[in-house]
Formats: C-alpha cells, sequence, structure tokens
C-alpha cells in the first residue's frame, strides 16, 4: 500500500516538493526556536555554573522592589566582616560586577580632555561591557593568559575582545561606567573566563575592586560578596549560618544562596526572560504552519481533483471509499513525515539564522554549540506531520466522492458534498465566532496577558479561516476588478490571466488567503508601528519644551551619569539641565509602578502638562513629600488629591507620599512623579533616564547642541544630545528596528505563501498544457505566455494583499481602541500599505517566474498531442 | 490572372504558399531512431485544397507540423509565403504562425473561458491588431454562428466547436490553413458540415488549406490529395472519388 503512495508521489515530483516545503518552513521555524533558546539557556547554565564553581555561599542584595528597568542595590562593605566571622567560613571577598563600555582612542588626553577620535570596541552586537572588580584572585573566574592583574588606573582584558578589536598589551583604552565620565586605563593583561572563554561575546574588563567601586560609584559598597568555606563544611550549612549571623536590619534587604543555588537560581532568571522570546518565536512558528496547512489544502484538493479518473477508475475495479481515503492520507502522511524531518533538521539552519538575525538587531545572545532537544524534535515532528494530515483529510474525503461513472468520461466535475450547500453558512459563522474572540480578547477584563493573547490569537485564526472559506465568492469580483486594467493595457495576456484566475474561485481564493494571512499581520504591524510612533512623537511635541534631551543610546534605563545634569549645567547658554530619575516603589493598597524624579522648581518650564486636578503651580511647593500623579492611574487606583502614597522602595526604604496634583497621562513620563531629591533619600538613584536641557534666551541653539555634543563626546562618550525632533526619530528608530525584526519573521509565512502560488501555478499549468499549446501554435510568442501567467500570479496576490491589509486594518483599529484609554492614538499609513500592495504586486511576478518559464518552455506538439 | 487571384492578392504562377525541399524528420536516436519523413519535397499553390492521407504512423502530422512552423526538420527546408521559416528563431516562427498560419485541431482546443465570439477573435487579440467587423460578419454567416456568438464552448455542440475553429483560422486570413484530423472527433453528419465550410472558404475566401485526414469522404472534397507511405510520398494527385481513394489506401495498407 505504501509502495504505492510513494510511487505516486515519485510520480509527482515537483509538486511533491512544493507541497513538502511550505511545511518544511514552518517545522523549521519551530524547531529553530527551541534550538536556539536551548542553546542560549545552556550557554548560560555554563557561564553561571563557571562563575560559582569554587564558591560555596553568595550574598547578594535583594531589592525590596524590583523592576527590569531599574539596576540592583548593593550592599554595604561594612557586611565582609561580618560575613567573614561567621565560623566555617574560610574566606570571604566582596566584588563588582557591573556594566560599563569601552572605547580605544585615536588621540589623546590633554588637562583631563580627550582630544581626537574615539570607537567604541568590544562587545559586538551593541552590547555593553561588562566590568569585574574581585577583592581576591581566588574568586576571580578570570584566569591570566598573559601580563599582571591590573591595578589602580590598569585592567586586563579578556583575549576575544582583545583579538576582535585589535588591541595590544599596553595600549590605552578608556572606560565609561554607568556611574562617572570617561577614565583612561591602560591593559595589562589578557585573560580568559574560566573554560567557557567568554559571556556570549560580552567584553570582560577587569579591575582591582577599589579601583572598580571608585569607577562604578560604588565606594564603600560591593555587588556580591563570595565565601569559600572551610572544608568539611558544605555549602547548605555554612549559607544557613551566614544567614543567622545576618544584622537583623539586613536580613529582609540581603540575600545569602549556595553556590549551586546561585548558578541554578540566575540560570532560571534567564531561563524565565528567554520563555518570553522562545513564545514569540515559535508563534511565527505557528502562523507560518498555519500558512503552510492552506497550501497542503489546496495541493491535495487540486491533486484529487485532476486524479479524479484515476480514482474512478479504482473504484469500478472495486476499490471502497475507505481504500481512496486512506491512500490519500497516507499520500498525505507520507508528505507530512518527510516534510518535518527535513524542517526539523533545517531547524539548525534556522536556529543560526535568528541568532544572526538578533545580533543584526542589537541583540547579543551568547551560544556555543547548538543544543537540540527530544522535546524540539517530538513537537517539530508531531505539528508537522498533524497539520500535513489535518489540512488532507477534507480533500481525501472529497477524493471519496468521486463515482466510478467518472472512469468513463472525461471532465466530470467532482460531486458536490452532502454539506457543500452549508458552506457559506459555515464559513459566516467562523468569521463570526472569530471576530468575536477577537472582541472579547481585546475588550474583555482579562488579567492574564498570556491568556488574552491567547483569545486573540484563536479568535484570528478562525476570522482568517472564516474569510478563506468565503473568499470564493470574493475571487471573481476581485479578479474582475483588479483584471480590469490589466485587460484593458495588455493586448489578450491580462484577459487570458483574468480568466484564469476566476476559473476556480476556491483555488484561488485558498491560494490568495495564505497570503492574505502574512499581509493581514504584515499590515496590522505596519499601523500598529505608525500609532505607537506617532503616539510617542506627539506626546514629545505636547508635553516637552525643553531644547534637548540628553540620553544614552546604547542602553537603557537610568543609564545618563550622575554629574551630567551639573556638566551641562554649567555650559554657557544652558538655562537649564534637569535630570529625570527613574525608579520601581510598591504602593500599599495600589500595587508596583514606576516613579519618575523631577526637578519641582523648573518643571512647569521644561515640560507642558495639563492639568486635571491643581496646575503647574503646585509642583514648586511638592516639598520633600510631595507627589503628582496620571489621571488614568488616578482614576483606576481612586486616588485623589491629598491621597497618601505609601511607597516601599527597593533598598526596603519606606516613605509616604502625598497626591498634590492629577494631570493628565503622559507617555513622556511616569504615572508617578515625586521630587529627584527624595528619589536620591528615599531610592539611593543616582542616575538618570535622561536629562532635559533648556537653551538660555537668545543662544543659538545648533552651535549650542554642538557644544554640548563636544563635551559629552569627550567625557561621556555614551551619551548623545537630541533636538526634540533627533529625540523623536530616536524612539522611531527604536519602534522601527522592533518591527523590522517582526517584518524578517512574518516574511517566513510569506515565503510559504510564496510556494503556495507556486505550487497552484503550476498544477493549474499542468491542467491547461492543450491550451497553452493552441496558444502558441496560433502566434501567441512565449514572452505573452509568461506574462499570462505572471498577471494571473499577480492578481492572486492582489486579492490576498488587498483581504489582508483590509483584515489588517480590521486589527488596528480594534486594538487600538482596546488601547485607548493608555492614549495610542489612531494612525493609517496609507503610503506604507500602499507599498504593501506595490510589493504584493512585485511578489506575484516573483511567484510567477518559475510556473511562467514552464508555461513558456511547453512543447509546443507535446502540448498538443497531450492525451 | 484570374479574378480570385486578383482578390486575394496571390499569384498563382509565380512561388507557392508552402513549398518543402527534402525534408527528413528522425525521431530519437540511434538504434530506437525513426524516421517520419523521408527526404520529402512538396509545394502547395495558394487557393488550393490538399488532403494529405495515409496509414497510421506513415508521417502525415509530422509533414503538416513541420511545413507549419511548429517542428522543425532534421534536413531540408520549408517556406511559406517565400520565406525560409526553417532557419527561424521561436520568436521569429511565432510570429510568423501568427500572421500567415491558421490551425484546425482534431480536439477543437477552444478555449474554455472565452465565448465564441472571443474565441474566433483570439488570434487578432493575440497580435493586437483590429479585427474588419464585415469580415468577422461575414465568417460569423459563413459558418453559422449567428446566434451562438455568446455561447461558451461547453454550450455548443462538437460541430458548432469545430465551425468556431474554423472561423478562428480565417479570421487572420492566413496564408494557409492546416487542420489535422478536423474531423476525427466529429460524427458524419458533422463531418460533412466541417467539410462543406473548409471547401467554401477555398472557394469563396480564396483560403488554402491543407487537411490531414484518414476520411476517405473527407479527402474526396479536396482538390488534390497526397498519399504518404512510410515517411516518403507516394501519391500525389487531383480530386478524386471516395470509392479510388478508398481502394489506395487500400493498396497503401
Ligand atoms: N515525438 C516523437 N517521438 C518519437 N517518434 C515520433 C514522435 N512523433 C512521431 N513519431 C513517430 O513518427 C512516425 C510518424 O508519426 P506521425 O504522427 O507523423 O504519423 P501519422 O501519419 O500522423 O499517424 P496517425 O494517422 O496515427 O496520426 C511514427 O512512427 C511515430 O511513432
Ligand atoms: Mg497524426
Amino acid at each position: 500500500m505504501i509502495a504505492v503512495e510513494l510511487k505516486g508521489l515519485a510520480s509527482r515530483k515537483l509538486r511533491t516538493v512544493l507541497t513538502m516545503i511550505a511545511i518544511i518552513l514552518g517545522v523549521s521555524m519551530i524547531s529553530g526556536t527551541y534550538i536556539l533558546t536551548d542553546t542560549i539557556n545552556g550557554s548560560f547554565d555554563q557561564i553561571f555554573h563557571q562563575a560559582t564553581r569554587k564558591i560555596d555561599a553568595v550574598i547578594t542584595p535583594k531589592p525590596a522592589v524590583s523592576a527590569d528597568f531599574v539596576g540592583t542595590p548593593t550592599l554595604p562593605a561594612g557586611l565582609l566582616p561580618v560575613v567573614r566571622g561567621v565560623p566555617g567560613v574560610a574566606a570571604a571577598d566582596g566584588e563588582i560586577a557591573d556594566q560599563a563600555s569601552l572605547f580605544a582612542g585615536h588621540g589623546r588626553m590633554i588637562n583631563g580632555r580627550f582630544h581626537g577620535h574615539l570607537r567604541r570596541v568590544g562587545a559586538t552586537g551593541g552590547a555593553p561591557s561588562l566590568l569585574f572588580g574581585v577583592g581576591s584572585e581566588r574568586f576571580n573566574e578570570l584566569t591570566l593568559v598573559a601580563g599582571h592583574w591590573p591595578v589602580g588606573n590598569q585592567v586586563a582584558l579578556d583575549e576575544s575582545t582583545m583579538s576582535r578589536s585589535h588591541l595590544h598589551l599596553g595600549q590605552m583604552v578608556e572606560v565609561a561606567s554607568l556611574a562617572r565620565p570617561l577614565e583612561p586605563f591602560r591593559i595589562v593583561a589578557k585573560t580568559r573566563f574560566g573554560s567557557v572563554g567568554s559571556i556570549g561575546g560580552a567584553a570582560l574588563i577587569d579591575m582591582d575592586l577599589a579601583t572598580a567601586q571608585r569607577v562604578t560609584g560604588k565606594i564603600g559598597e560591593y555587588d556580591q560578596i563570595s565565601v569559600i568555606s572551610a572544608p568539611g563544611t558544605s555549602q547548605k550549612l555554612i549559607a544557613r549560618r551566614i544567614r543567622s549571623h545576618l544584622p537583623a536590619a539586613d536580613r529582609s534587604t540581603v540575600r545569602v544562596r549556595t553556590g549551586e543555588q546561585q548558578a541554578k537560581s540566575q540560570a532560571a532568571q534567564v531561563a524565565n526572560a528567554l520563555n518570553f522570546l522562545t513564545i514569540g518565536l515559535l508563534a511565527f512558528g505557528g502562523i507560518a504552519v498555519f500558512v503552510g496547512a492552506f497550501i497542503i489544502f489546496n495541493t491535495f484538493s487540486i491533486t484529487v481533483a485532476q486524479r479524479a479518473r484515476e480514482f474512478a477508475l479504482l473504484r469500478t475495479l472495486g476499490s471502497t471509499r475507505g481504500q481512496i481515503m486512506r491512500s490519500v492520507v497516507i499520500e498525505a502522511l507520507l508528505i507530512g513525515i518527510a516534510a518535518s524531518v527535513l524542517g526539523t533538521l533545517a531547524g539548525l539552519g534556522i536556529a543560526k539564522l535568528l541568532n544572526g538575525l538578533f545580533q543584526t538587531f542589537g541583540a547579543n545572545l551568547p551560544n556555543s554549540g547548538l543544543v537540540v532537544l527530544s522535546r524540539t524534535v517530538s513537537v517539530s515532528l508531531m505539528v508537522g506531520t498533524a497539520v500535513t494530515v489535518i489540512s488532507g483529510l477534507m480533500p481525501a474525503f472529497r477524493a471519496t466522492r468521486v463515482p466510478p461513472i467518472a472512469a468513463m468520461r472525461e471532465g466530470v466535475p467532482l460531486p458536490k458534498g452532502r454539506l457543500s450547500r452549508l458552506t457559506p453558512y459555515v464559513a459566516g459563522l467562523i468569521t463570526l465566532l472569530g471576530l468575536l474572540l477577537t472582541i472579547l480578547g481585546i475588550f474583555a477584563s482579562i488579567s492574564s496577558t498570556g491568556s488574552r493573547l491567547a483569545i486573540i490569537g484563536v479568535g484570528c485564526v478562525l476570522l482568517f479561516i472564516g474569510v478563506a472559506m468565503l473568499s470564493p465568492k470574493l475571487v471573481t469580483p476581485l479578479a474582475s476588478a483588479f483584471g480590469w486594467p490589466l485587460q484593458r493595457a495588455t493586448a489578450i495576456t491580462g484577459r487570458l490571466a483574468r480568466d484564469n484566475a476566476m476559473r476556480s474561485p476556491s483555488r484561488t481564493a485558498v491560494t490568495a488567503a495564505a497570503l492574505m494571512i502574512g499581509l493581514a499581520l504584515v499590515a496590522f504591524v505596519t499601523i500598529f508601528a505608525a500609532e505607537l510612533k506617532k503616539t510617542a512623537d506627539d506626546a514629545v511635541s505636547r508635553d516637552v519644551a525643553g531644547t534637548f534631551i540628553v540620553q544614552n543610546n546604547q542602553s537603557f534605563g537610568n543609564s545618563v551619569q550622575p554629574g551630567v545634569a551639573a556638566v551641562v549645567s554649567r555650559m554657557r547658554g544652558v538655562a537649564i539641565a534637569s535630570p529625570i530619575r527613574r525608579d520601581v516603589a510598591k504602593i500599599r493598597g495600589v500595587g508596583t509602578t514606576a516613579i519618575d524624579g523631577i526637578d519641582p522648581g523648573v518643571f512647569a518650564t521644561l515640560y507642558r502638562f495639563q492639568w486635571k486636578v491643581g496646575s503647574s503651580r503646585v509642583v514648586p511647593g511638592l516639598g520633600s513629600n510631595g507627589a503628582l500623579v496620571a489621571d488614568a492611574y488616578a482614576g483606576s487606583h481612586h486616588l485623589h488629591d491629598g491621597s497618601p502614597l505609601s511607597m516601599l522602595t527597593p533598598i526596603g526604604t519606606r516613605d509616604t507620599f502625598t497626591v498634590r496634583g492629577i494631570f493628565k497621562s503622559s507617555q513622556i513620563l511616569d504615572n508617578v512623579l515625586i521630587p529627584n531629591a527624595s528619589l536620591v533619600r528615599d531610592f539611593h538613584e543616582a542616575n538618570s533616564e535622561w536629562v532635559v536641557v533648556q537653551a538660555a534666551a537668545g543662544v543659538n541653539t545648533g552651535r549650542l547642541e554642538h557644544r554640548i555634543a563636544r563635551v559629552l563626546a569627550a567625557s561621556y562618550p555614551t551619551l548623545s544630545v537630541n533636538s526634540q525632533q533627533q529625540f523623536k526619530s530616536q524612539q522611531d528608530s527604536q519602534v522601527n528596528s522592533l518591527l523590522g525584526l517582526v517584518y524578517v519573521l512574518l516574511g517566513l509565512s510569506i515565503v510559504v505563501s510564496l510556494f503556495g502560488i507556486i505550487n497552484t501555478l503550476v498544477l493549474s499549468i499542468y491542467e491547461r498544457t492543450r491550451e497553452i499549446g493552441m496558444l502558441r501554435a496560433i502566434g501567441t510568442t512565449r514572452t505573452q505566455v509568461r506574462w499570462m501567467v505572471r498577471w494571473e500570479s499577480v492578481i492572486t496576490s492582489l486579492i490576498g494583499a488587498v483581504l489582508g491589509i483590509l483584515l489588517g486594518i480590521l486589527l488596528a483599529v480594534l486594538i487600538t481602541v482596546g488601547l485607548a484609554s493608555q492614549g495610542i492614538e489612531f494612525a493609517l499609513p496609507i503610503g506604507q500599505l500602499i507599498v504593501w500592495v506595490v510589493l504584493a504586486v512585485i511578489f506575484g511576478i516573483v511567484a510567477a517566474a518559475f510556473p511562467a518559464r514552464r508555461a513558456a518552455r511547453l512543447d509546443v506538439l507535446r502540448a498538443l498531442a497531450y492525451e | 490572372m484570374t479574378t480570385a487571384e486578383a482578390i486575394s492578392g496571390k499569384s498563382v504562377d509565380t512561388e507557392p504558399v508552402v513549398s518543402a525541399t527534402g525534408i527528413s524528420r528522425r525521431f530519437g536516436e540511434a538504434d530506437t531512431a525513426v524516421d517520419a519523413l523521408k527526404d520529402v519535397d512538396i509545394a502547395f499553390r495558394s487557393g488550393g485544397f490538399t488532403a494529405v492521407m495515409g496509414p497510421s504512423g506513415s508521417g502525415k502530422s509530422t509533414l503538416m507540423h513541420i511545413l507549419a512552423g511548429l517542428d522543425r526538420p532534421t534536413a531540408g527546408t520549408v517556406r511559406i509565403d517565400g520565406q525560409v521559416i526553417t532557419s527561424m528563431g521561436d520568436r521569429q516562427l511565432t510570429l510568423l504562425r501568427r500572421k500567415k498560419v491558421g490551425f484546425v485541431f482534431q480536439f477543437f482546443n477552444l478555449l474554455p473561458t472565452l465565448t465564441a465570439e472571443e474565441n474566433i477573435v483570439l488570434p487578432a487579440r493575440i497580435g493586437g491588431t483590429k479585427v474588419d467587423p464585415a469580415f468577422f460578419s461575414e465568417i460569423v454567416e459563413a459558418m453559422g454562428l449567428r446566434n451562438r456568438l455568446t455561447h461558451r464552448p461547453s454550450q455548443l455542440s462538437g460541430g458548432q466547436q469545430q465551425r468556431v475553429a474554423i472561423a478562428r483560422a480565417l479570421i487572420t486570413r492566413p496564408a494557409v490553413i492546416f487542420a489535422d484530423e478536423p474531423t476525427g472527433n466529429l460524427d458524419s453528419t458533422a463531418s460533412g458540415e466541417v467539410l462543406t465550410l473548409l471547401r467554401h472558404a477555398v472557394d469563396d475566401f480564396k483560403q488554402t488549406i491543407i487537411v490531414v485526414t484518414h476520411d476517405a469522404v473527407a479527402a474526396a472534397r479536396a482538390d488534390r490529395i497526397v498519399f504518404l507511405a512510410d515517411g516518403r510520398i507516394v501519391k500525389d494527385q487531383p480530386a478524386s472519388s471516395v470509392g479510388e481513394i478508398l481502394d489506395q489506401m487500400k493498396e497503401l495498407r
């Protein structure tokens, strides 16, 4: 039985291969995602185990509140003697581990100022470098390859960074930390990170502990204390002892873990963070598989129709319906298994590609030696095979409906199923259900984002299936509409293409639907990104009055150094330079929220906020414990003028602020604002998110910007000064690079639908061999035949594109209405959507390349002699 | 010059419309090679109705394909309307067929998506040329398709479909029309009609028509009958009666 099917597949090689590609691509994305994230997880595991290999216990700060946009607090140096005094502790020392940037200069420092050109070196793909300072070499995971351990203004760098950046021992480099201006260091050593070699391509900068503390602004503080226990004292025991010896005041802000626990918890943290990436990438793989399902369905439907006579013959020879059904299903199963196996293997390549992709978009993920878990293989194989078989079921069922009489006559159409009458109603119902679920997912109050997205996802899947089922009815009018200009513009090719596209509406509809799905999502993200940009840009124009914004373009989250506002405000021509400090707090009865620190005295000059309660005049009088809150936030948490806000800060301080004013929500600042001085006092936050600069009256802003930029370049090369316009484009470019990534990932689904079009065209051309032969005989040139095929492809693509873009607009409108309370503004980037339509036309022409060639190359005599 | 010649603008005494000299056609290679045509010389003058006959496998279709520029001879030259077509590239050949050659096929080969009218004017549209409405009308009238013009092929009988195909072949006023077993798929009544129409095209429209046929009745309507056997022309004679033709066919078998 299977041998017969294999032979059948072999005789239809091209279609089998094209069908398989549709599944291979989606499956490879699934398998590639797993391989990539497992590999990254594995590498981090290795790194963390390496880092705690020699260590029995680790003491780290435990922030009372945390968020990924703020740094963690530090340990007081006074804790170290306490730990050393714990019985069973053989050695303990503090260490610093922080972010920094490394620069190599072609120039010289003159009078404390750098003259020349600085080049950022070290980490690849824009990742920050890591700065280490360890109290004693016993705890250092870096091993010396050459040179000697650094003292004072000396650094050791890892050998891969040195060779990658062409640095050599004795050379001067500049280090920019998040705390201090640029400082010169001499490279005195070359290192290696344990047996792993490096940490995901990050540059590893090693200094002596005191220097590291000074450079990172952590004098008298540690990021971590590592402990080695005396022989015979177990990791668990020593950790327990240290815990019990901690001063009562530190118990809630300090965490003691065994070396093993520390490695595991860090790995778990990474795995948790990566989970988001895994799910996101799997979603794109899922979309591609979903699109592939349409192509499988279509190919099998066409094939079954073309083989109607064969089935009829088998039926007259005594085959039962069950046998016919089985033969088609087995064919689907074989294709599914083969494609899934190939797809799983191709995942290895996809994992590499994805990794490269993330590097291009600025995210650097460590990985070494691809990790393929059995879960990866089983999920990929199952998904690919199941989807193929399920997509083949309907066509298989239709094959059983071929009457034996069809063997006797030519061109007996497949009889319609008994239920086909109901199809439009079922399609309508599915569409409606999909729409309802999508709306439910957007508007219903669901607390978990995960289930919200899942409901929207299922809704969209149903919506797509429903519209695809309805679309055969739309093919005829749409094809006539799109074909009309072609028909007018061409002698005959446009007309024939239009007729061909309309000849089998369901075939064209399903082919177009595959593209529709990809384009609906592309259109949606295009619109949504335009809305995000518009919202953010409008907020800047509306709410910011300052001339410039100084920010760190290379890392986010409070990465403007503490001294910057002071340096800039002292400059000639600068009226005000005021930082925004950002931190997080848990407000009793309200929840965890981001808090922004402002300078009350100058707030009204730098920002143009609108007030619901109070006015800009209340801001200067905030005192040390006044707070301002956004109206939407105040509304949903029942806050009003005079409400107390009891805040718990990351360092464990509790302080109460009082609402003094309610402003209209702004995309620029967070929901709760307190004075900067209070933020420094209660949160110990010295860095800032950005610094807003107001030029003095009558100053040439262009020249001022230039001067500020020069000062920053010399001392704080990670910072840049932006006009409002530049700030906007800076924000836009962040959205754009994410958008680019999403486009690339959606591109996979579009490529899958490309194969769908190719496959349908090839099968249709095969059916029309005689017609093409006749056309060629009576004087149709090869070029004309090619254009006939191309135009058909273009019409199909346009149907998919237009339906897709309309669906995309619908989804975008729904989401925008759903997010209106968050301040999202509606935008319709007509120009970009038109670009997608134009690209769809080009897509159609590209998809037609191979089928058109085949059609044009058709041997006229053979085509006419056919059958 | 006769009046007919004056009207069609073609001269009988000068060059023939289609001529082949020394054409051979070999299919396959080495030991499996088949010589479908062996050194055939033949010429057709304008305005004639020629029937090509012969046993199955004698090379009739091959000859027709080569004369029509659909296939290339292994050796020899073919001229259509004075032009040597055997050295032409595909594009040139296609354009030549478009202008100078008409076809009528056994299986009609109409486009199912087009109406009868659209099928008839298809060659003109492929060439991007205008159809003379008077000429169109004349052909439609002659083919008896006046009230079938808006029908699609699936709504027409075999005979009607073949009449549409003949109209399609006539519409560009080609130098020559080739028909490979045009009645092969029709019953005798429809065959008779189709032959009458082809005859009509020769007589009234001064068309040159070359028909490959197995049907002695069909061949009897021609002005000239060419017999092929085993890739060679074995007899080339003027019109003859059905009985005579049948006898000759028997001889060849
Ligand atoms: N493409 C081809 N490849 C190989 N041999 C071929 C090919 N076309 C024709 N032949 C051979 O050439 C010979 C002549 O074929 P042709 O089709 O011209 O015969 P015919 O006279 O038209 O026959 P029929 O009356 O059956 O149509 C036959 O022996 C045939 O097998
Ligand atoms: Mg033949």
